[in-house]
């Protein structure tokens, strides 16, 4: 029996080798993922954006605007104080050119001339007040809609007064919309759309930023998610439960964002099956099937060389020893478990330390029902 | 054209189920106002609606996590008998039986592994994911969420996390300025969000960031509860309870009929001519000023509850109200008991609904 342990050892570095490699393949397609960063392109609108007039000639109009406003964000090539003033001096000519160029498109035909001039100007007194007061207000945003029970029409939203909505026209008031409409299902919300879209074009290229910073950060918490749910250990519902409460208390989930999987998993009552080995029993009794319960363990599961151990309590009859002993348990690369039981000797025996090596190492990797059914059969057989 | 995004409850969705069901739903509610089925169809047409399904995943861990315990189980044969073993039969037992199908199974499991296991974060990454892909695609003035049950806890989690008052260009953590991305609306149909977060420890609903305004990140806010939904009986949640909330931008709809043997079916919700035409609304340019007066609202509405289920659900209402406050005292266990024995008779008077021999539907939550 003493050639087993050497057959063991042999089969946990044929692993551990294994394991190197697997491990390798991971960082390399990490490192893979981290250098997908996606161009940013600001200021630009899209194709089809691009094909409708209205909105290509407002945004043309407010293109400085734009850019002056990512500037003064992420602090670009010009100074947040120069692009302060800057865009100050020119809000009331890009105000003046803007209205000029709906009344020119509209034909002063749109319906309602007065209100909407009105609430454009409304618009751009916000922006330069959110230029001024960066802390007190939002990027002012023009939306299309409902609010409460009354009917359509353009507001700046939930962050702003209600009182400065301008509602918008019937298709009978408007002969301009009217002729732009889709179909003879479609209220005038369509066409004033454009409107909006255009005017929130000065904003495209800071809302872009921002997506692009988002989209990337929420894919790679994403990635390291399915990471762990498919390389970390298998846990239980206990295991689950308990772990849960253990990260939670240790502050590893935050209150106010979304954060990756924790580096360390926790195991509670947890249940296997082990193949124990044990050199003073008689011949034919050494190795034996036997059952395992991890009181309590954790597990590295993503450290350089993932591994884990835990607190156990080993139950067989043996001959010599007592039934039920503790142990402890190991765990490599998320994958691979042994562990030493401490014996208890009887019948004169002296105390002695098992060795043993988990059903996880049989299994190579997560179990199926399939596969724990085939390794059962197996174990049945010692 | 507008995104739509559907996030479904508790239980078993198969992916585009619940597509289905809005679209069924939405021709429903709508027919009682008699808009024509070109009208309809031409509402669909400028919506682009996708459902966040993360059904499959749960069903896919119950199945993980039964299987194991039933394995391990089995696997007690191998050793002979000692307390060892017993402890080890009694811990597999949590396990086992995890995807049997019934009602504890699929939806009281899917609120545990929700709340009280990594599955939760997980799947709020996803989310946040789909949310900042829409916002980008379409701008976040032309997206729209429908959440349902469990969903909308997913939803309300999501948002507070996702939406930050000291957000940082840059500073390698998924989060949006409040106030300045608010996504368009949001509707929460039978709204447990306030329920949940008892036991998950998220944000509680009435101090979180889901809300609308300058310090929110929704424009406008629906929330509908049925009147014999059990879930919406626990932990009310009321958006106009929440300090921050916009008044004109936040509404709550009840709805009193009881169309299936089943009050907490997402189908029915849609289906309540008030929602309906709301939802097509918001989510299309369909011209619908014609019927959205109140009285036309009222009207259909009427004609809608006109073939409700007798109203002996309303026995059970009276049974459980004293658990509709907010007592902190409430404790979780008592409200697992209480839906139990609501759903449970609801079933017995189906059964006897059923054996007056009158037509009778059910359904998935």
């Amino acid at each position: 029996m003493k050639y087993l342990r050497r057959i063991i050892y042999t089969l946990i570095c044929v692993m551990l080798f294994f394991s190197f490699n697997t491990m390798a393949e991971g960082d390399e397609n990490g490192d893979k993922k981290k250098g997908k960063t996606k161009s940013i392109a600001l200021c630009v609108l899209t194709e089809r954006e691009k094909k409708d007039e209205i909105i290509k000639g407002i945004f043309e109009i407010n293109k400085p605007l734009c850019w002056k406003l990512v500037d003064y964000k992420i602090g670009g090539h010009v100074s947040k104080l120069v692009a302060h003033s800057e865009v100050v001096e020119s809000l009331e000519e890009y105000k003046n050119e803007t209205l000029n160029f709906i009344k020119e498109k509209t034909g002063n035909d749109y319906g309602r001339q007065v209100e909407l001039i009105s609430f454009i100007e409304y618009f751009y007194t916000q922006v330069g007040e959110k230029i001024e007061n960066p802390d007190s207000k939002t990027w002012p945003q023009v939306k299309v809609g409902s609010v409460g029970n009354s009917g359509i029409g353009l507001s700046l939203g939930s962050a702003y007064d209600l009182d400065q909505r301008f509602n918008l026209p019937s298709r009978e008031e408007s002969r301009y919309f009217k002729e732009r409409v889709d179909s003879e299902f479609e209220s005038c919300e369509a066409p004033f759309e454009k409107i909006a879209d255009g005017l929130n074009g000065y904003r495209i290229g800071y809302d872009e930023m921002i997506h692009q910073d988002n989209i990337y950060t929420s894919q790679v918490l994403e990635a390291h998610w399915d990471k762990y749910d498919k390389k970390a250990r298998v846990q239980t519902l206990l295991d689950l439960m308990a772990d849960d409460s253990i990260n939670k208390w240790r502050g590893h989930y935050k209150d106010d964002h979304l954060v990756g999987p924790p580096k360390t998993q926790y195991f509670f009552l947890h249940p296997t099956l082990i193949y124990e080995w044990i050199e003073e029993e008689p011949d034919g009794s050494k190795d034996k099937a036997s059952l395992a319960l991890e009181i309590f363990g954790f597990n590295r599961w993503d450290a350089r060389m993932p591994w884990g151990a835990s607190f156990t309590l080993v139950g067989s009859d043996r001959i010599n020893f007592d039934p039920v002993s503790p142990a402890v348990s190991f765990y490599l690369f998320n994958k691979y478990s042994f562990g030493f039981s401490f014996r208890n000797g009887k019948n004169g025996f002296d105390d002695e330390v098992g060795f043993y090596v988990n059903f996880d190492l049989l299994s190579f990797g997560r179990e199926t029902k399939k596969g724990y059914d085939r390794h059962i059969e197996k174990l049945s057989r010692f | 054209m507008k995104r739509i995004i559907l996030i479904h409850g508790m239980g078993t969705h198969p992916k585009g189920n619940m597509k289905e069901e809005f679209k069924r739903g939405m021709k429903t509610g709508l027919s009682q106002f008699g808009l024509s089925g070109g009208q309809i169809e031409f509402g669909f047409s400028k919506m682009d609606v996708i459902e966040y399904n993360f059904s499959e995943f749960f069903d896919e861990k119950r199945k993980e996590l039964a299987e194991y315990a039933d394995a391990t189980r089995r696997g007690l044969s191998v050793s002979p008998s000692n307390w060892v073993e017993r402890v080890h039969t009694e811990v597999t037992k949590v396990g086992q039986g995890l995807d049997d199908g019934s009602m504890l199974a699929t939806s009281w499991l899917d609120v545990a592994l929700y709340c009280n296991t990594y599955l939760g974060e997980m799947i709020r990454s996803q989310l946040a994911t789909l949310l900042c892909q829409s916002m980008k695609e379409f701008g976040n003035d032309k997206v729209h969420v429908v959440a349902h049950s469990l969903g909308t806890s997913l939803l309300h989690d999501t948002l507070h996390k996702l939406f930050r008052d000291d957000s940082e260009f840059r500073d390698g953590i998924s989060d949006y300025p409040v106030g300045e991305f608010n996504i368009e609306s949001v509707w929460w149909l039978a709204n447990v969000s306030r329920l949940t977060s008892l036991v998950s420890g998220q944000k509680k609903p009435y101090e979180s960031r889901a809300i609308n305004g300058r310090f929110g990140c929704i424009e406008h806010i629906v929330n509908v509860a049925n009147k014999y939904d059990p879930f919406t009986w626990l932990r009310q949640y009321d958006p106009t309870q929440h300090p921050q909330h916009v008044p004109s931008y936040t509404r709550n709809i009840e709805q009193t009929s009881v169309k299936s043997w089943n009050p907490h079916k997402f189908e029915n919700y849609v289906a309540h001519p008030e929602v309906a035409i709301r939802m097509i609304q918001r989510f299309s340019t369909l011209d619908v000023s014609r019927y959205i007066s109140d009285e036309s609202v009222k009207e259909a509405v009427s004609l809608y509850e006109a073939d409700s289920l007798p109203g002996a659900v309303e026995e059970l209402g009276r049974q459980i109200r004293p658990l509709t406050g907010d007592p902190d005292s409430i404790k979780f266990k008592d409200i697992v008991t209480a839906v139990k024995k609501v759903f449970d008779e609801v079933n017995e008077l189906k059964e006897e609904y059923e054996r007056d021999n009158k037509p009778a539907e059910g359904g998935e939550s």
